[in-house]
C-alpha cells in the first residue's frame, strides 16, 4: 500500500515540470520523457513547465520543446525571468545584468530597460535584475585571482552576492578604462532582484 | 512539482505547498539519500514516474 504522499502525487491534477535534468539533459533528450509528458497530459492532467533559466528567450525555449517533440504552448511555460518581472511594476526602470530572457520578460511587463550608456550618463533605476551574465563571471573570477587577466572561466550560478562582488571589484580598478560602463549603477531605491539560474551542471 | 534538484525544485514545491516528485535523471543520482525536503515520490526518471502514476488505481 502506498503512503499518503505518493497517493497525493498520483491524484495531482496540476503538474509542474523542471526542465534540465527532468525533461532533457542540456541538449539531449532523456529517453521516455516526451512520451511520459504526452501520457500524463492525455490523462487529463494540466501540464506546465518551470525553469530557473532566465537567460534564454521564450522563443528559443519553445523551439527546444518542438525539437524534442514535446507540446508546450506559450501559456504552459514559466521562467525565473517572468517571476522576477512580477516584482516590478509597469513604468518602473530596471538595469539588467543577465540574458535576453530577462529583458524580454521585463519589456512584456512594461518595465523600461535602462542601458549601460544611460547609466554612464547618470540615469537612475528602480531595480537591478541579475541573472546569468558573462560580465559578472569575468569580474568575479578576476577578483578571485586578484588580477584583471582576460580569461574565460566555467559559468557560475549568479546570486546577488556576485553582483556586489563585481561592483566592488570594478570600484577598485585603477583606471577608468578598465571599468565596464555598468559599474556605476545608480539606484533611486536599493532594490536588487536575482534570477538564480541553474547553469553549468 | 517534478524536479531533479531538491534544493531548488524541492524547496519550490515546499514553498508552494505542492507535492514534490523527484526524478534521478539529473543532478541527483540513484541511491543518494534526499532529506531536505523528503520527496513525496521518488522515481528513476519521468518515464518511470508517469508509468507508476498512470498505472495506479488510487
Amino acid at each position: 500500500m502506498m503512503v499518503s504522499s505518493e497517493e497525493a502525487v498520483v491524484a495531482a491534477e496540476i503538474w509542474m515540470f523542471d526542465l534540465d535534468g527532468v525533461v532533457w539533459l542540456a541538449n539531449d533528450a532523456i529517453p521516455g520523457s516526451a512520451a511520459a509528458i504526452r501520457d500524463l497530459q492525455a490523462s487529463g492532467r494540466l501540464i506546465t513547465f518551470f525553469t530557473n533559466n532566465s537567460f534564454s528567450r521564450r522563443a528559443d525555449l519553445l523551439a527546444k520543446f518542438a525539437a524534442h517533440d514535446i507540446g508546450c504552448e506559450d501559456s504552459q511555460l514559466f521562467s525565473s525571468a517572468e517571476a522576477a518581472a512580477l516584482l516590478l511594476k509597469e513604468g518602473e526602470r530596471a538595469f539588467v545584468l543577465g540574458g535576453g530572457g530577462i529583458e524580454e520578460a521585463l519589456s512584456a511587463r512594461g518595465v523600461e530597460l535602462v542601458g549601460t550608456e544611460a547609466l554612464a550618463s547618470g540615469a537612475k533605476v528602480d531595480a537591478v535584475v541579475v541573472g546569468l551574465d558573462l560580465t559578472l563571471q569575468f569580474a568575479r573570477s578576476s577578483q578571485e585571482r586578484g588580477s584583471s587577466a582576460r580569461t574565460t572561466t566555467p559559468p557560475i550560478r549568479p546570486r546577488m552576492g556576485h553582483y556586489r562582488e563585481a561592483v566592488r571589484y570594478w570600484r577598485r580598478s585603477r583606471t577608468r578604462r578598465e571599468r565596464p560602463q555598468w559599474w556605476r549603477v545608480s539606484l533611486t531605491r536599493r532594490r536588487p532582484i536575482s534570477c538564480v539560474d541553474e547553469w553549468g551542471k | 512539482m517534478v524536479g531533479d534538484r531538491p534544493e531548488t525544485d524541492g524547496k519550490f514545491a515546499e514553498r508552494l505547498g505542492a507535492k514534490y516528485a523527484m526524478v534521478r535523471s539529473g543532478v541527483t543520482p540513484p541511491g543518494v539519500a534526499v532529506t531536505d525536503p523528503v520527496p513525496d515520490f521518488d522515481a528513476s526518471d519521468l518515464a518511470a514516474l508517469a508509468k507508476a502514476v498512470l498505472s495506479s488505481k488510487s
